[in-house]
């Protein structure tokens, strides 16, 4: 029995129009994103390299190391990042590395290029949480009420059907001739990735593949969710309105408000508060190292017009003992800088961190904003991606610190201040150069696939978790159900 | 008559449950939208009043006119509450160099990218997404709806004048329809005033003509629900229609043609132009540093030539000083060749790129203004100064400042008499500078003329629409089959 009304459910939306304009216009947003999401991802290698190149070339009349005092690195782009973009077009894709400081990341794509931000890109997670979900409650706002009202309801049990086997059979069916029909769009997509040269990893496809799920498991919480509603309601008319109210609410408002809320209640400093701080500082600093410097050449000028005469040796000890004025002045300067820097960024990070569980703890009630969440985590483009390439760029710019270290024994960063007050020694040998290619090479490495789950398991489990409510209640309201 | 079949669809449209509904959350959606935009307004003056401060605090205490490094905020403007545009997707700061370099960092959303994650909604949003959706909604069976059910039938039996009919549905529907959405828009407007938001006089102009450009869009698709509900013989087939032009209008077309215009159009990334300047800056500098290791070499020769040691303190410490003072004031004017050429150069640069970014802007958004949806957010954005003009003329202008801020502290620097460099011998008692008179940095935005001329294109394209449905509402109605 169940089998035949699956069978009755299917042929009954696959032969409509309606299913074959849904149909038509999935397929083409679907394909289109892929489309677009290659292209972009190729383009966006493009400029990653020239980038790259760029940043080599900024540096290639450098005859010394100790010329070379900051360098770019650049985050390279995410192929499943093209596909559900999430934040990835708003965080930063390049960091500074001075050696001294955490690198902090700058030049998001949407701040260089505002054009692409005025409409959005399209992707894959957008055609999800807007068209699919849209299209999920016009296939079945009037799965129950709309029977009643054309009198098929009563039609169909008239003969012994279990009511259990019935809105079984509905469920599935609907589920099926919405799920099955998208799954030819998105398998031509995946077919679309090697046959524009996108190779993606093991790793990369078990991602496409878990997004896919996440994107059916949403769409299946609207699916029984408009069933359910559609069991509470008499009408269609107003199961349809209420479901309207749902998505507008679940899409627009809750998310939106949940941050909001969380805005309000826990307030962040900007980073220009935290880096006025850390300039007043830094000048303190250096006026400290002026007088520092003034006390040296004070006395050195007593020492001078009180006729005492210094000898090219003595001139020899004055000058190390200023170098080492300088060296020891600019490290502490750098240290407490630095100490400033990071208890403040620290502290700005720790309320960020608060304000996220917030406003995402607020936003679960939401299915589209569990969605989000879970989306943009299985494919790296959540908020961590801001957090790991800031991680990793400072992890780089430690290891770009020692390297330079190694090639000119000295640290890198200060005031860049050298004075001397000996005669220059003319250079001996002529420079020497230095090969950039030995420098060491920044690339991200996304977060494994292990940590992706474990952060995106939860938002799963609540998709689930949806999906089984929306099932039993409409399973529940549909037993009760009034046939007449 | 026609009062009459007004009255009637008015009736139609306002005592249907749809209706209740729709309208109950078209309220809701616009007051939310003018909350969060005077949340965000409040927010970002706040940031931007703290970060002033504390920039105002830094430079009274700086001692030397050279040091002084000011950092420029955007000013935020009351029309982001209605339309935020790229406002915050574009930097809200840039450091005021001696150099002249002008880069504006710190977006809202890199910095506070919670916010990016759903995204802001404003009031434009909601007339371009939802309003849209719902205009189809409510009008795409009012024609085939009325055959279907035998009203239109029923109704033709007396005699109607079809012109009459017709007119009456496009009336009623869009007084329908339109009049309610005007109370919430009010409230909203209430609620600008409650939060005592500074709208100046020019700002409610915008405010009034943006509100004319989300009629007329507003309206073209109530026109266009009407005319697929005349060329159409079952709702059902009139919704699934519309569905696909709403869905090619209102998401599709706007992101295809900035898309297409991405591919054809090709411009160097931000590291690229970098690049290059650091290049050049490189170069100029590396010269200006042999000038000055040459320049150093011969004031150590112009010290032994003057025999300093064998003349007695007093006089030494006075040729010192002669000596001296002629090679910084060398020093000085080199310097300022340099800053120029740096600041020549990035200039240059900005201008190409700017330039092949203006070039892609307007290949993309002639491709999007297909759409009436694209039409009218690039109309919103033109109104509200939220459009792509906003960081090109926040730049302009912080440039200009540039010049202008650091003209001044040169002056200042030279009544000073300082030199700009670190006088490792001089005694003088540092004092804090006086900074009352500091040229300080105003953002003048567009006109009301300019705005309106802006918009007028896109305004333009929208009343050709309404024009076009209109024309052929009437056209496929009079051919109707009303059976």
């Amino acid at each position: 029995m169940f089998k035949l009304i699956l069978y009755k459910e299917l042929r009954e939306i696959t032969g409509t129009a309606k299913f074959a304009a849904t149909f038509g216009i999935c397929s083409i947003l679907i394909i289109l994103a892929f489309f677009t999401g290659i292209k972009n991802y190729q383009s966006g290698i493009e400029e990653y390299k020239a980038s790259q190149a760029a940043e080599l070339r900024k540096h290639e009349k450098r005859t010394k190391w100790e010329e070379i005092n900051n360098f770019q690195v650049f985050l390279k782009p995410n192929p499943l990042a093209s596909l559900v973009m999430g934040v990835s077009n708003d965080t930063g894709r390049s960091a500074n590395i001075d050696g001294r400081s955490k690198p902090a990341t700058y030049d998001s794509i949407y701040s260089q290029q505002p054009v692409f931000a005025v409409f959005r890109y399209l992707d894959l997670e957008f055609v999800f949480q807007i068209i699919l979900s849209l299209f999920a409650i016009l296939f079945a706002f009037d799965a129950i009420n709309g029977e009643k009202e054309r009198g098929t309801l009563r039609l169909s049990f008239a003969n012994s059907v279990p009511k259990a086997s019935y809105i079984l059979g509905k469920l599935a069916g609907s589920f099926l001739a919405l799920a099955l029909p998208l799954l030819v769009p998105i398998l031509i997509g995946v077919l679309l990735l090697p046959l524009m040269g996108l190779t993606l990893t093991g790793k990369e496809w078990l991602q496409l593949v878990l997004f896919i799920i996440s994107g059916m498991l949403y769409l299946g919480v609207f699916l029984t969710l408009s069933v359910f509603i559609s069991g509470l309601t008499k009408r269609s008319s107003s199961s349809f309105l209420f479901l309207l109210v749902i998505w507008v609410c679940s899409v627009l408002i809750i998310p939106k408000a949940s941050v909001l809320i969380a805005g309000n209640m826990v307030e962040v400093p900007p980073t220009a508060e935290i880096s006025t701080k850390v300039v007043q500082l830094t000048r303190q600093n250096n006026r400290d190292m002026d007088n520092k410097l003034k006390d040296f050449f004070k006395n050195l000028e007593q020492e001078r017009t009180q006729g005492q005469n210094i000898s090219p040796e003595i001139m020899e000890q004055k000058q190390k003992d200023l170098d080492e004025l300088l060296e020891k002045t600019t490290e502490d300067n750098n240290k407490s800088v630095e100490s400033l820097r990071n208890r403040l960024f620290e502290e700005r990070r720790n309320k960020q961190v608060k304000q996220e569980r917030l406003a995402f703890g607020l936003s679960r009630i939401s299915p589209t904003a569990v969605f989000t969440l879970a989306a943009t985590t299985i494919c790296g483009t959540s908020l961590d991606l801001r957090n790991h390439f800031q991680e990793k760029a400072s992890e780089y710019s430690q290891s770009f610190s020692e390297f330079i270290r190694s090639k000119t024994g000295q640290n890198m960063g200060g005031r860049g201040i050298k004075i001397r007050i000996t005669p220059m020694k003319e250079e001996t040998k002529p420079p020497q150069g230095i090969d950039l290619a030995e420098i060491p090479e920044f690339t991200y490495q996304p977060p494994e696939l292990s940590a992706i789950l474990y952060s995106a398991v939860p938002d799963l489990g609540i998709l689930v978790l949806f999906n089984l409510v929306f099932f039993c209640g409409a399973f529940i309201a549909f037993l009760r159900y009034d046939l007449r | 008559m026609l009062g009459t079949l007004i009255e009637k669809e008015l009736k139609a449209i306002l005592l249907s449950p749809k209706f209740v509904a729709v309208f109950a959350v078209c309220s809701i959606l616009i007051l939310l939208s003018i909350y969060i935009g005077i949340e965000e307004y409040s927010s970002s003056m706040k940031h931007y009043e703290a970060v002033n401060a504390q920039v105002e605090e830094q430079m009274r205490s700086e001692t030397n006119w050279l040091a002084l490094r000011p950092s420029i905020l955007r000013y935020p403007d009351p029309m982001e509450i209605f339309v935020s545009g790229i406002n915050n997707d574009i930097g809200r700061q840039s450091d005021i160099n001696q150099v002249g370099v002008i880069k504006l960092t710190n977006s809202n959303y890199s910095e506070n990218t919670i916010f990016s994650v759903f995204r802001s909604m404003d009031p434009t949003f909601i007339v371009q997404i939802v309003l849209s959706l719902f205009a189809i909604l409510f009008t795409y069976d009012a024609i085939c709806g009325e055959r279907e059910s035998g009203t239109l039938k029923l109704s033709f039996s007396n005699s109607v004048p079809r012109i009459n009919y017709i007119i009456a549905k496009l009336i009623g529907s869009w007084l329908g329809l339109v009049i309610p959405l005007l109370i919430p828009l009010l409230l909203g407007v209430a609620m600008v005033m409650m939060y005592r938001i500074p709208m100046t006089s020019d700002n409610w102009i915008q405010f009034s003509i943006l509100i004319g450009v989300s009629l007329l869009y507003f309206s073209a698709f109530i026109c266009l629900g009407v005319l697929f509900s005349a060329v159409t013989r079952g709702a059902s087939n009139s919704f699934l229609y519309l569905l696909v032009i709403w869905v090619s209008f209102v998401l599709i077309i706007p992101r295809a043609g900035v898309m297409v215009a991405g591919h054809f159009v090709k411009v160097p990334t931000s590291a690229e132009i970098s690049s290059n300047l650091t290049q050049k800056y490189r170069e100029i500098v590396d010269e200006y540093s042999e000038w000055q290791k040459e320049e150093s070499k011969k004031l150590s020769g112009s010290y032994e030539a003057a025999g300093l040691n064998t003349l007695p303190p007093e006089e030494r410490q006075a040729k010192t000083k002669e000596i001296y003072d002629s090679f910084i004031a060398k020093l000085k004017e080199e310097r300022n060749t340099v800053t120029k050429k740096i600041a020549d150069y990035d200039a240059f640069l900005n201008e190409d790129w700017r330039n092949r970014k203006i070039e892609r802007e307007k290949f993309g958004f002639s491709l999007s203004r297909f759409s009436p949806a694209s039409a009218f957010q690039l109309a919103a954005m033109n109104i509200a100064g939220t459009g792509m003009s906003l960081k090109n003329s926040y730049e302009d202008q912080m440039r200009a400042y540039s010049d202008t801020f650091n003209r001044f502290r040169n002056e200042k620097e030279k009544q000073a008499g300082n030199s700009g460099l670190l006088d490792l011998l001089g005694d003088k008692k540092e004092k804090t500078l006086d900074i009352s008179e500091l040229p300080r940095f105003k953002y003048a935005g567009n006109d009301t003329g300019e705005v309106i001329e802006h918009a007028a294109l896109d305004a333009g394209i929208l009343s050709l629409y309404i024009l076009l449905t209109i024309g052929g509402t009437f056209i496929a109605f009079i051919r109707y089959d009303v059976r």
